[in-house]
């Protein structure tokens, strides 16, 4: 069986070359195949980079090949989750976020964004403002009263 | 405003808080005024927690004091590890004697209604605790009719349970 191979240009012009079934779980590329017609090079996804897209890609392909039938086999896509997002630092989760926004891929969007919640697990507040480069802009009296309201969560 | 999280739109920095346990909201509100107002006082969040099976049902117990006469209020989280109750502080002070009071959860909010006092007859006042801020307030519309309920006719006197959802 032939499969209809699908081009990606990320935003410094690389090619990605994905099958069509790939490609479509980005419900955005899927409104792009469908209502445009193809940049001779690809389909151009202005805001993603390369370096980015070749992680998505990454996902995508996963994804695709492995629908998972029972427990056993969901386990092995949920530690192929784990291995993939372990492998990234912060500033390449945050453009993971951004691009599985704007190609509107609900798995890997949910994914990264626990992904960052689950970095703030165990963190003091002063922690969480240094991971995310946070301005703590309250005054020295807001930060009282806020501290005050939820001691309970520090005991 | 500042963004909530630098780097990242406001509505996808949601995404991400939305998805910390509610256990470790109130450590959220103490980041900054953005994050204190989203995990605070704002729907937003609560809608998206709901809306994507994140919330999570926390118990709420309203127990009939026996030695000093006063109700106290307490919290489980289930999912915690250790599964200990916890005093929710803030119980409205005209509320502390008050017998045959309803007690009920909707949402996000437990309602306290009605109820009446020894020398005192049957009140329309009704509180609010809103589980996302952890404060308890007056609702500013009272009940139509002054009730209470008459639950302390049962002999042993059960705490009233109810969850709330956030």
């Amino acid at each position: 069986m032939s499969t209809k191979k699908i081009t990606l240009l990320s935003s410094d012009r690389e090619q990605f070359i994905v099958d069509e079934a790939v490609a479509i779980q980005s419900q955005t590329i899927k409104n792009l195949i469908e209502d445009t017609v193809p940049d001779e090079d690809g389909i151009p996804l202005p805001v993603v980079h390369s370096r980015i897209l070749a992680k998505v890609t990454e996902y995508l392909t996963k994804h695709a090949n492995y629908k998972p039938h029972n427990d056993a086999a969901k386990e092995e896509l949920k530690n192929w989750d784990v291995k993939f997002l372990g492998k990234l630092d912060n500033n390449t989760l945050f453009d993971l976020i951004l691009a599985a926004n704007y190609l509107d891929i609900k798995g890997l969007l949910d994914l990264t964004c626990q992904a960052v919640a689950d970095l703030m697990k165990g963190m003091s507040v002063e922690e969480v403002r240094k991971l995310f480069n946070i301005e703590n802009d309250f005054t020295p009296e807001e930060e009282e009263a806020v501290r005050k309201e939820n001691q309970w969560a520090f005991d | 405003m500042a963004s909530l999280i630098p780097g990242l739109p406001d509505d996808v920095a949601l995404f991400c808080l939305a998805r910390v346990p509610r256990r470790l909201h109130p450590l959220l509100r103490c980041v900054s005024r953005s994050w204190r107002d989203v995990v605070g006082s704002s729907d937003a969040l609560y809608t998206y927690r709901k809306k994507h099976s994140l919330d999570e049902t926390w118990v709420y117990a309203l127990c009939g004091g026996d030695k000093s006469d006063e109700h106290s209020c307490y919290v489980l989280d289930p999912n915690s590890k250790t599964r200990c109750w916890r005093l929710v502080r803030g119980l409205p002070q005209q509320c502390m004697r008050r017998k045959g009071m309803g007690f009920e959860a909707l949402g996000r909010r437990c309602y306290l209604m009605g109820g009446c006092g020894w020398f005192q007859d049957a009140t329309d006042e009704v509180y609010c605790y809103d589980a996302a801020v952890d404060a308890w307030d007056a609702v500013a519309a009272p009940m139509a009719t002054p009730r209470y309920t008459a639950i302390y006719r049962i002999a042993i006197r059960p705490a009233m349970l109810y969850g709330s959802e956030y």
